[in-house]
């Protein structure tokens, strides 16, 4: 059913994307990136994600999907659960609040906010680090931001296979949100 | 009020969102019991995707390293090519089959050494991301898997499971900064803890003049209650002295090569007391 170009069914499409996306990434990060690639440098798909849900869903299913996204991404990863979901939670807050105040379009700026959202994930990190545990290691910091560097590279292509993943399911829509 | 939320929505849920993370982590911080509603959930639902995962590319990854050793001898044999590939599939196989049964037959041996219940796994995911170092195994509370159980190798500790769902587990390995093993100098019995930094590890509270030095073997001393006594945990690298504190300052390399472990064994049983086997000084 269509309500002004834009289907009911359209939203449930939306998570469902984003989960399949989600799920491929965690996927890629804990078993063939983690072969292939530099070891304890693993390439962040799911900064992405949440960098994509940042620039393109600017609404609460936005916020709540980048929160899942953190929270399964603490079911793969490191042993406080919350950590990540509030690392990128935060990035969504961020990412939201420069492309409000910058225009963010094309591959090179995409790539270009990833980096910054890698520089901010590890941020918050650190923070919570530095206030929940006994410090951080300097070695991870390093890690978190090389793994966003090689993920602002890979960034362009995976927000090109989201889009189109979209129009496929014909659910895109330009400068309005659906999730 | 309603303008105010709507117009502010995306900051809002954002902050609410934010408190409720910070909660969780606060919460598990303090270490009253773990908090975490989903995660269980999420590990046994995506397990199998990852185990499937990893051994496609697994295989893929062993096909293709084999490939890439036989491109020099394929060119040096041109008239040989067709040969070496249909050569190459049975070469794959069999190398893949005699790493493996090396592994499998050392665990074997390592397990028949160890005095408690032990159930052999394999490795089927890494950490997520760059910051922690945990593995995912193919076994869980299904096959008798507790949370707090050591996790063992040929070489040495791994860590210990500190997340177990009905397939699969996740193990906190000894490089991770959350990491602590209670142990001891193999040769001069000095006691310390071994923690983590995320490429090596530390032997932490050695006071200063204790009898300690490079090469020296650190073991588990098997009082903190989770791994036997007397596995080995790795080498002192270097020994360093600051010109303050208390203690004496002490990198331990690791004896498990953690990026290619494939196989290890878990303790399914109550851990031992510490005068069980010592692996260390029977050899």
């Amino acid at each position: 059913m269509k309500l002004g170009g834009v289907t009911r069914d359209e939203p449930m499409r939306n998570v469902l994307l984003i989960i399949a996306f989600g799920v491929g990434a965690v996927l890629l990060q804990t078993t063939l990136l983690h072969s292939v690639l530099f070891g304890a440098i693993v390439p962040d798909v799911m900064l992405v994600l949440c960098v994509y849900l940042g620039l393109r869903h600017q609404n609460v299913g936005g916020v709540f999907g980048a929160f899942m996204l953190g929270y399964g991404l603490d079911a793969f990863s490191g042993t406080n659960v919350g950590t990540n979901a509030f690392a990128m939670t935060f990035v969504f807050l961020m990412v939201y609040l420069l492309s409000r105040r910058l225009w963010i379009e094309g591959g090179l700026t995409s790539a270009l906010v990833v980096l910054g959202g890698a520089g901010f994930k590890t941020l918050a990190l650190v923070g919570l680090g530095e206030t929940f545990s006994d410090g951080i290691s300097l070695a991870a910091a390093r890690n978190s931001l090389l793994g966003g560097l090689v993920a602002a590279v890979i960034a362009p292509f995976v927000f090109v296979a989201l889009d189109r993943s979209k129009r496929w399911l014909q659910v895109a829509q330009p400068h309005q949100s659906t999730l | 009020m309603l303008d105010f939320l709507r117009r502010y929505q995306v900051p809002v849920s954002s902050g609410i969102l934010l408190l409720l993370a910070t909660m969780l982590v606060s919460a598990n911080a303090r270490g009253a019991g773990r908090v975490d509603p989903l995660a269980r959930v999420i590990l046994s639902v995506v397990y199998p995707f990852q185990l499937a995962v990893s051994r496609v590319s697994g295989g893929i990854l062993g096909v293709w390293g084999n490939y890439v050793d036989l491109v020099g001898a394929r060119a040096e044999a041109d008239a040989l090519r067709e040969r070496v590939r249909v050569l190459e599939g049975e070469v794959a196989g069999a190398a893949e089959v005699v790493a493996a049964n090396r592994r499998l037959r050392d665990l074997l041996q390592f397990r028949e050494g160890v005095d408690a219940e032990l159930v052999a796994a394999r490795v089927i995911g890494w950490d997520a991301s760059g910051w922690d170092r945990t593995i995912t195994l193919d076994k869980g509370s299904d096959d008798g898997v507790v949370e707090g159980a050591a996790v063992l190798a040929p070489e040495g500790v791994v860590g210990h499971v500190f997340r177990a769902s009905g397939g699969a587990a996740r193990v906190l390995l000894i490089t991770d900064r959350n990491s602590g093993v209670d142990a001891v100098a193999q040769r001069s019995r000095v006691r310390g803890i071994v923690q983590g930094r995320q490429q090596d590890c530390e032997l932490q509270y050695v006071k200063r003049g204790a009898d300690i030095s490079a090469g020296d073997q650190v073991v588990t001393s098997g009082l903190d209650g989770i791994f036997p006594k007397g596995v080995p945990l790795g080498v002192v690298a270097s020994v360093r002295t600051p010109k303050k504190g208390l203690f004496q300052s002490i990198v331990v390399e690791p004896l498990v090569a953690f990026d290619r472990l494939e196989e290890v064994l878990v303790q399914t049983g109550r851990p031992p007391p510490a005068v069980a086997t010592d692996l260390a000084s029977a050899e």
